[in-house]
């Protein structure tokens, strides 16, 4: 390390840049779509109705189970084949259902954390179910959910670096292959993490932010 | 049609070859024999039409980019360049098609030519019979084999007669870790550790986690080359071909790239891209099925 | 797909099963430790602890896994001989400190959980902050953390395939080395995916049970 190359990190520049961007974009859409699966099968998993809680049972054991590398695989070589996806589209797939079992998860927890006596307080008032939820519940779980939520985030966000394996040039494939045409693995390595660091520093930005926000008022 | 045995000459480092079997002479010794094999009226009149593409006006050649000198990115274009995508590259121009380069993993890679997503996979691979099962392959398009790669200090050892009680290395999944796996009681080393790149190999040999790395024999040569702190040492063991792979059943398209390898190697453009790469010609087997032992001879220049 | 092969590649495959095991279990040990600790840190009212806690979250999110188990078996070394560490103490060491930074957040959110009343009682009791954490808040937090830590532990159980770049040939090593001898993607692929998902099916089996032994009994 003590012979540190900046200038082969100067050089491949303009390739990582690329690359992050379509990293950015594949993040952005498939936190999108796992946090719109996580929601739904989060109240599925606390629905009253039996079979809901057992398909949002199987599918978080599922997915949670499966490596994230082999939905990838499957959502580009099989599904992907099927409706015709592009890596960029099949890769959004693949981690938003993927990642959408963990925050499923993540989401139920906050729920739960909620007091049953707030659950309690608004059907007293006559609140409906869907109502309490949206007005009373959530907005207390968001509190406990936030650092998970982000955590999980930034998670997803590095997990992108496995569509590589279905083509999608991103920012993890992209500095491999320079790593290895270069032979100067730690020099492009470091680069990306810096910029990984950079990138995901703005979602630990959001939660100090959320965390203020949703603070007990004590 | 083990004919030719010459034909699996090897490149052993540039040092090797105060021998001048001409080298010159060898690389249309073994275009003869081609014509021989298969397809020889398809060196007079190539191109018009090949059938099978994936996309029309197209040949799809998937690549890797991460197997210097045959496939890696050059950070400064942000191209794929090396010898297999140079070869690709000339051939695409013979048959009248445009040539893309999409960059992938290797699984996706394999996935995707058996799929019919790409026409041809390049990264140099070896016809072993067990892969024929699984895809078609070209005519070969060099020879390769296993050589020891070490540090410079090392350069007088005799490669692998000489690692017993050593640290080895190689890359995961490769024919060469294969050949220190299967020979490990014969050769006698004290640890094996397998990378998953061949930089990160590189950096432990350079930090004296392994002292030797068991590397396909032109990828050695051409870092010795580049890189002063590392050299091969002893002799090439285990010559192979390398070949481009296809999808199973498209014999149409894979004789009609044979047939503009054959017309390479027969003009000696072939031979101008190995120099261009390896700084040596290197004999090309006529057959993908003619399996070792060979005599393992050194070249030299072009 | 070839049934008989994929029948055929389990047994090689889980020649790496305790590798992979013996790596995650090491990794769930100490990273439950560390994440614990760097969890109260991040609550403790003495502002210096709370910053290291946080630096270490923002570090350690950030940065993608593969990147820190390269500097661990590639870096350490040049601070001295002592950092040589061996391919498979690198990974549990890189695994750990990795894994840590998204279990502290999973108990940190699980402590937040906790009302403040309860803080407030244990207080007025006259128990120490100590005696109030192990008594009072944490049992009733584990409710709430366990489906967010596990998904870290599971993880944290997929991503030991990570360590096959420091040369640990666990499952996933084993997997691509088969799948570049053989040419075969499908089955391999599919089989290393049916091992991790009985592996991560265990987790899920004890997360139920965390839950159902701390349920609030309403």
């Amino acid at each position: 390390m003590s012979d540190f190359d900046f200038d082969i990190i100067r050089r491949s520049w303009p390739l990582m840049r690329e690359a992050t961007w379509v990293s950015i974009q594949v993040f952005a859409w498939s936190l999108v779509l796992a946090s719109f699966i996580g929601l739904l099968f989060a109240l599925m998993r606390l629905s009253n109705v039996r079979a809901l809680r057992w398909i949002a049972g199987i599918y978080v054991w599922i997915f949670r189970g499966l490596p994230a590398l082999v939905i990838l695989f499957f959502a580009f070589f099989w599904v992907g084949r099927v409706l015709d996806l592009t890596s960029f589209q099949a890769a959004i797939l693949g981690l938003g259902v993927s990642s959408g079992a963990y925050k499923a998860e993540i989401i139920r927890a906050g729920i739960l954390a909620v007091d049953n006596g707030q659950r309690e307080a608004s059907d007293a008032l006559a609140m409906t179910r869907a109502q309490s939820m949206r007005r009373i519940i959530l907005p207390q779980g968001i509190r406990v959910m936030i650092p998970n939520y982000v955590s999980n985030s930034t998670l997803l966000f590095k997990s992108t670096s496995l569509a590589t394996v279905i083509g999608l040039n991103e920012l993890t494939g992209k500095s491999r292959q320079l790593a290895n045409s270069t032979f100067k693995p730690i020099e492009i390595l470091t680069a990306a993490g810096v910029i990984y660091l950079v990138l995901t520093s703005v979602l630990v930005g959001a939660q100090v932010l959320l965390e203020r926000r949703y603070a007990v008022k004590a | 049609m083990i004919a030719i045995p010459v034909a699996f000459a090897l490149a052993v480092t540039a040092c090797g070859s105060d021998d001048d079997a001409s080298p010159t002479t060898e690389a249309p010794a073994a275009t003869e024999a081609p014509a021989a094999t298969e397809a020889p009226a398809a060196t007079e009149a190539p191109v018009e039409g090949v059938s099978g593409l994936v996309e029309d006006g197209k040949l799809i050649v998937a690549t890797t980019g991460n197997f210097p000198p045959f496939t890696a990115i050059n950070p400064d274009s942000g191209e794929n360049e090396g010898y297999t995508i140079d070869i690709a590259r000339e051939a695409a121009t013979r048959l009248g098609l445009e040539l893309e380069l999409p960059t992938v993993d290797f699984v996706a890679e394999l996935e995707g030519l058996s799929q019919g997503l790409y026409d041809i996979a390049d990264s140099g691979i070896w016809p072993t019979p067990e892969r024929q099962e699984s895809f078609l392959f070209s005519r070969p398009m060099t020879s390769t084999g296993i050589i020891a790669q070490v540090r410079a200090e090392d350069a007088d050892s005799a490669g692998f007669a000489d690692v017993s009680g050593l640290n080895v290395g190689g890359i995961q999944g490769s024919s060469q870790e294969k050949y220190l796996l299967e020979n490990e009681a014969e050769l006698g080393y004290s640890s094996y550790l397998g990378f998953a790149g061949a930089g990160e190999a590189l950096i432990a040999l350079k930090q004296g986690r392994v002292d030797v790395l068991s590397q396909d024999s032109l990828v050695a040569s051409f870092v010795a080359a580049n890189d002063e702190e590392l050299a091969t040492a002893g002799p090439t063991v285990l010559a192979h071909p390398l070949s481009f792979a296809f999808q199973l059943g498209n014999e149409a398209k894979r004789d009609a790239f044979d047939a503009v390898l054959n017309e390479m190697i027969a003009d000696g453009s072939l031979a101008a891209i190995q120099q261009a790469w390896f700084g040596v010609c290197i004999p090309v087997p006529a057959d993908i099925d003619a399996q070792e032992p060979y005599d393992i001879l050194p070249t030299g220049d072009c | 797909m070839d049934v008989q092969f994929f029948i055929d590649v389990f047994p090689e495959i889980l020649e790496g099963l305790t590798l992979t095991v013996s790596l995650f279990l090491w990794t769930l040990l100490f990273s439950t430790f560390l994440g614990l600790v760097l969890a109260l840190m991040r609550l403790s009212p003495i502002p210096p602890l709370r910053w290291v806690s946080a630096v270490y979250g923002w570090l350690l999110r950030g940065i993608p896994l593969l990147l820190l188990l390269f500097y661990v078996f590639f870096a350490l070394p040049e601070f001295g001989d002592f950092f040589i560490l061996s391919p498979f103490r690198s990974a549990v060491l890189g695994l750990t400190l990795w894994t840590a930074s998204y279990q502290s957040e999973a108990i940190r959110s699980g402590i937040i959980s906790v009302d403040k009343g309860q803080h407030e009682a244990s207080e007025a009791l006259g128990m120490s902050r100590t005696h109030q954490m192990r008594k009072i808040i944490l049992p009733q937090s584990v409710r709430i953390i366990a489906p967010p830590f596990t998904g870290n532990a599971i993880n944290a159980l997929k991503q030991t395939s990570l360590a096959t770049v420091i040369t640990v040939s666990e499952m996933t090593g084993i997997t691509r080395g088969i799948i570049s001898s053989t040419f075969q993607t499908v089955e391999p692929l599919f089989a290393l995916a049916l091992v991790y998902l009985a592996l991560t099916t265990v987790l899920v089996f004890a997360q139920s049970g965390l839950e159902r032994v701390f349920r609030l009994k309403t």
